[in-house]
């Protein structure tokens, strides 16, 4: 028995060194991805790595039934799951207000050199932008997922990721200008 | 299906331009991805010259180095993989409290007629804050209302939640939104005269405005349905 379980530690099967490579390898190529994209879907920033190593411990569970060449898809369909969740808690806290938040730091445009101050107001402005919008706009100009592989990790047609791609950058457009001139541009 | 050219690679204003641009530069910390391959039994991804490899690449030889790391020293591996992980999950769902309502009116604003707008400048500016404090996210609240109705196939609903925007947000951040909501819930239910003309208003009011094409659609299949 003790020789059993010395063997089972110290010799790890074939298939578990294989999969712990996979997951090394999905990890080193994405993490990164899944940590943005969960932080542009609204999760906060002192959430983010809870979320993103979430996303991975679901892929650590699921790998076996992730096929090869999905892995990017799965762990963004995923990110997505798991980001809705996290805002889902964060919204039942009613500490802070978004527009509170537009009040206290919305900047003007020379303001907005600034990198970190331009990422707040435009976690603000998608903040503002309804869920499936704020989806497929992160998706689409952040990421650069093309309309086939938004289709495939939303599971909806490519024509519907268009009609809403179109949609959401209007709202977008729409709603900086509004932010940034709220009583003339809109 | 040809995909449609990023905003970023096309015409945009200096703050839009500067929106997106900020998002490329986000990323977690050396520090943090460390953390995080620790608290997945993983080895970090790796910077400095091995990332000049490319990301494949680089992601091989980080699986390879990992892959030894595992055979040459499977207990310590294997025991630190079935430990509790450093993390907390965050998983719960939840309800999302619905934004306070304001009073419903029953009148139907068709043409646009606003106050005129005064542009902002920096001396007034702690005084718009006041004025946007605590109103942005229950006039999206309402928007969002009106859309979801219209999506819902319930026009005259949405009609409604446009009015009540319109009657309590009479100079709200969002009105080109609410008229464009209520153009396609009057041409949705059938009010094409009533489409129309507030289509034509919108288009003399705001040419620029990055819902002038949807307005132009909707304008377009109006009229063609009101033609004999």
């Amino acid at each position: 028995m003790t020789s059993v379980a010395f063997l089972d530690l110290s010799l790890p099967s074939l298939g578990a060194r294989v999969s712990r490579a996979r997951l090394q390898r999905m990890f080193s190529a994405h993490y990164t991805l899944v940590w943005r994209v969960v932080r542009r879907l609204g999760v906060p920033e002192d959430a983010a790595d809870d979320a993103a190593q979430q996303v991975f411990l679901v892929a650590t569970e699921r790998l076996a039934d992730i096929q090869e060449g999905s892995e990017r898809a799965f762990l963004y369909g995923t990110a997505l799951r798991v980001a809705r969740s996290v805002r889902r808690n964060v919204n039942r806290e009613p500490a802070v207000d978004t527009a509170d938040l537009l009040a206290c730091s919305a900047p003007f445009p020379d303001e907005l050199a600034d990198s970190g101050r331009a990422r707040k107001m435009l976690d603000q402005v998608l903040d503002l932008l309804p869920e499936e919008q704020r989806t497929i706009l992160v998706l689409h100009e952040f990421e650069a997922l093309t309309m086939r592989e938004i289709s495939e990790v939303l599971e909806i047609p490519t024509g519907t990721v268009a009609s809403r791609l179109r949609r959401a950058r209007e709202t977008f457009r729409s709603r900086v200008q509004a932010l940034l001139d709220p009583r003339g541009a809109s | 299906m040809t995909d449609p050219q990023r905003l970023i690679e096309g015409e945009l204003s200096a703050v839009e331009r500067a929106l997106l641009n900020s998002a490329a530069s986000d990323a977690p910390s050396a520090s943090q991805l460390e953390g995080a391959a620790l608290a997945l039994g993983l080895s970090p991804p790796l910077t400095g010259p091995w990332a000049l490899l490319g990301g494949s690449s680089g992601a091989k030889i980080g699986a390879a180095v990992a892959t030894l790391a595992l055979v040459g020293a499977g207990m310590l591996h294997q025991t630190t993989a079935s430990e509790p992980r450093a993390h907390s999950v965050v998983t719960v769902p939840g309800v999302v409290d619905p934004a306070e309502s304001p009073p419903a009116s029953t009148s139907a604003v068709v043409e646009i007629v606003e106050a005129p707008p005064a542009p902002p400048r920096p001396s007034e500016r702690s005084g718009a804050k006041a004025t946007r404090s605590g109103s942005l996210a229950a006039q999206v609240a309402l928007i969002d209302e009106a859309r979801s109705l219209l999506g819902a196939g319930d026009a005259k609903s949405a009609l409604s939640s446009i009015s009540r925007y319109r009657v309590t947000y009479p100079t709200g951040a969002f009105r080109q939104e609410a008229f464009l909501l209520e153009l396609e819930a009057l041409a949705a239910s059938g009010q094409k005269t009533r489409a129309i003309a507030l289509g034509r208003s919108f288009l003399e009011r705001y040419p620029n405005s990055p819902h002038a094409e949807r307005v132009g659609r909707v304008l377009g299949q109006a009229g063609r349905k009101s033609a004999p």
